[in-house]
């Protein structure tokens, strides 16, 4: 049992836990690539796509809040927009709150009063905008046959799938689209050809549920608070809907990041697919540790939770 | 209307099953809920593990059931765990570390938690890490070959089976989901690591684990750990007592703090229990005409609320339906 933990935990963090036994300097893990990436490796996310969720207080006084990042063009920039609206609209400061947990699937916030009129000029959104298409169909090579590891990954429910300007989607050679990895955040709809317009969200704290994807909107991904959803007491109502007698998580508010003072926003980077740093982190992913008897050569993309950091504020 | 039409929408997509019978448009819980009896199997009360922890901070009982995997699989440090289990080797002990998206672990702590090594009983196997896998048949070949990303019984394998992109294949045996490779000189098969599944924590190879320190897969699957650790079973009921459990804050998310620790009151099999305790689960058979239906509706959404249907899933996101019976 030496070590055990420590070194479950080594994989799991990509620490070099055993690197003073080694002959030979070991190669980065990909938290020590990541350290050492340059400055110019990361985008800083812009404060008009962050979504800040300010929650209630703990017992004991401390703040907490979930912060979202916003999908970037081209995908669901309807619903991003909406949101927004909704945000700077104060939709959220109203009779909302985390309502449902569903361990192993999704957390849901929102307002979860079904007589409430939705809020007035937000945009119309078709079953259409759930993907990109791409200007000009693009041939695929199929990354189950070639069993590299890079940035191609086999799918079980694409033929290709791939992290694209930060984000993780998934492409049939003619659009792309964005995927229900853990983190990632949806529009909660109703039943086909609702859409949802962006005021009930819900974010994944299981196994990623690809079946959904191409079905709910992909919005953003949670940098902020997720091990608070994930740690929430369970709905006992179906399905992971708060019961009676439960009491949800309340909203108090929720702004754009560039709605709030300079000293309140969160800052938050993302490191940039196309740099060097992301090769590297991906080669580490995949480097020989001494932990393994069969060491990793490949991964499902949900698998990887993509390197989003804070920054120092201003 | 909308909001909450839209949450129970979600909500249909996961569990709940609307009344529509017609085939193709049926849910895969609509599938499960339609199986004739014939097609479940009762867990043996040898094979069921119960985890009684400390009632949480509202006084409510937490029970954690585990089902132990079977023969071919890991069976070395299942007898183990029966034998730890007798021995009530984790009763007082604790849950240790939980790390988000990852694991919760309990048992055995290790050397740099401050907490003493517990003396393990006599007789322990000790396992080699050939262990993790077990042997498939030479014909089985003509089967994965063939196998697709949309899952079908192939040949004469008898449960579905789909392509995987950590293996040659995935598919089931026996109520659980594997993967294999089946190549000119190897042809093995092992368990894989879905959520909720539960493993045996180790120290460097040539060390196996024996059993005495678990863990149970909180977050996506991290199937980079199949065939370097050894799975022994899955969490069958009360995996939120582990999820849900807050987060450790000292290296590796062990719980820095030991008032965070939930103890562990004790470990039983459930053939040790009285009558009255034990539970009574059973499992969908993954041999059976309607898992190959549910396999498929799982990979092919044809009920209602879905759009667009992927054509294929991944071995984790079809899970074995389990049930739970009236005792007999």
């Amino acid at each position: 049992m030496k070590n055990a933990i420590t070194l479950l935990a080594a994989l799991a963090l990509g620490t070099a836990a055993f690197a003073q036994e080694a002959e030979t300097p070991p190669p980065p893990s990909p938290k020590e690539v990541l350290d050492a990436a340059p400055a110019d490796a990361w985008q800083v996310i812009a404060p008009d796509d962050l979504l800040v969720f300010q929650l209630a207080p703990t017992a004991v006084g401390s703040e907490r809040r979930i912060v979202v990042q916003l999908m970037d063009a081209p995908w669901s920039q309807k619903w991003v927009r909406n949101m927004r609206k909704l945000a700077q609209g104060g939709w959220w400061d109203t009779n909302s709150s985390v309502y449902r947990i569903a361990p192993g699937f999704v957390a849901q916030w929102g307002d979860p009063n079904e007589d409430r009129a939705p809020m007035e000029g937000l945009e119309e959104v078709g079953r259409a905008d759930l993907i990109h298409p791409l200007s000009e169909p693009v041939s695929l090579a199929n990354p189950c046959e070639d069993r590299v590891f890079d940035n191609a990954f086999c799918d079980a429910y694409a033929p290709v799938a791939m992290f694209k300007g930060g984000w993780p989607v998934a492409t049939d050679g003619t659009a792309d689209w964005p995927l229900h990895c853990p983190g990632m955040v949806g529009v909660a709809r109703d039943v086909d050809p609702a859409t949802g317009r962006g005021d009930t969200l819900y974010t994944i704290i299981g196994h990623a549920p690809r079946r959904l994807d191409r079905n709910l909107a992909v919005v953003g991904r949670v940098v902020e608070g997720l091990d608070l959803l994930r740690t929430q007491p369970p709905g006992a109502g179906e399905v992971g809907f708060y019961a009676e007698g439960q009491d949800p998580l309340k909203i108090e508010w929720a702004r754009v990041a560039s709605d709030l003072e300079l000293g309140a926003r969160p800052h938050y980077k993302y490191l940039k697919t196309e740099s060097d740093t992301f090769a590297q982190w991906q080669s580490a992913l995949i480097q020989p540790n001494p932990f393994y008897s069969e060491p990793p050569t490949d991964y499902d993309i949900c698998a990887l939770t993509y390197p989003v950091r804070e920054v120092a504020g201003e | 209307m909308m909001l909450r039409q839209g949450a129970l929408a979600l909500a249909a997509l996961a569990l709940t099953a609307p009344g529509m019978a017609q085939d193709a448009v049926r849910s895969p819980d609509q599938i499960v809920a339609a199986a004739p009896a014939r097609d479940w199997v009762t867990i043996a009360p040898q094979d069921l593990l119960v985890m009684t922890l400390a009632p949480d901070a509202e006084g409510n009982p937490r029970k954690v059931v585990i089902q132990l995997i079977g023969a071919p699989f890991s069976q070395g440090w299942v007898d183990n765990i029966r034998t730890l289990a007798r021995d009530h080797y984790w009763d007082g002990m604790a849950i240790l570390r939980v790390q988000d998206n990852y694991v919760a672990q309990w048992g055995q702590p290790d050397p740099g938690m401050g907490i003493a090594e517990k003396p393990v009983p006599e007789g322990l196997k000790r396992m080699s890490d050939a262990d993790y896998t077990a042997g498939s048949p030479n014909w089985l070949t003509s089967s994965t070959l063939r196998a697709t990303k949309e899952p079908q019984v192939i040949g004469d394998w008898p449960a579905p089976m789909l392509t995987d992109p950590y293996g040659d294949y995935a598919t089931f045996r026996e109520g659980w989901p594997i993967a294999g490779i089946q190549q000119m000189h190897i042809a093995r098969q092992w368990p894989v690591h879905c959520y909720g599944m539960v493993g045996v924590g180790r120290g460097n190879p040539p060390d196996t684990g024996d059993g005495s320190q678990l863990y149970a897969v909180i977050g996506h699957a991290p199937r980079h750990l199949d065939r370097n650790l050894a799975v022994v079973g899955r969490v069958v009921e009360g995996i939120e007592h582990l999820s849900s459990l807050p987060r450790g804050k000292g290296p590796a998310s062990y719980y820095a703090d030991p008032a965070k620790r939930v103890p562990i009151l004790s470990v039983r099999i459930a053939a040790d229990l009285p009558e009255s305790e034990r539970p009574h689960l059973q499992y969908l058979s993954t041999e059976s005409e309607s898992f190959a239906r549910y396999a498929d509706a799982r990979a092919n959404r044809r009920d209602p609320f879905f759009v667009a249907s992927a054509g294929g899933a991944d071995i984790c996101n079809i899970p074995v339906p389990i049930r739970a019976v009236a005792a007999e």
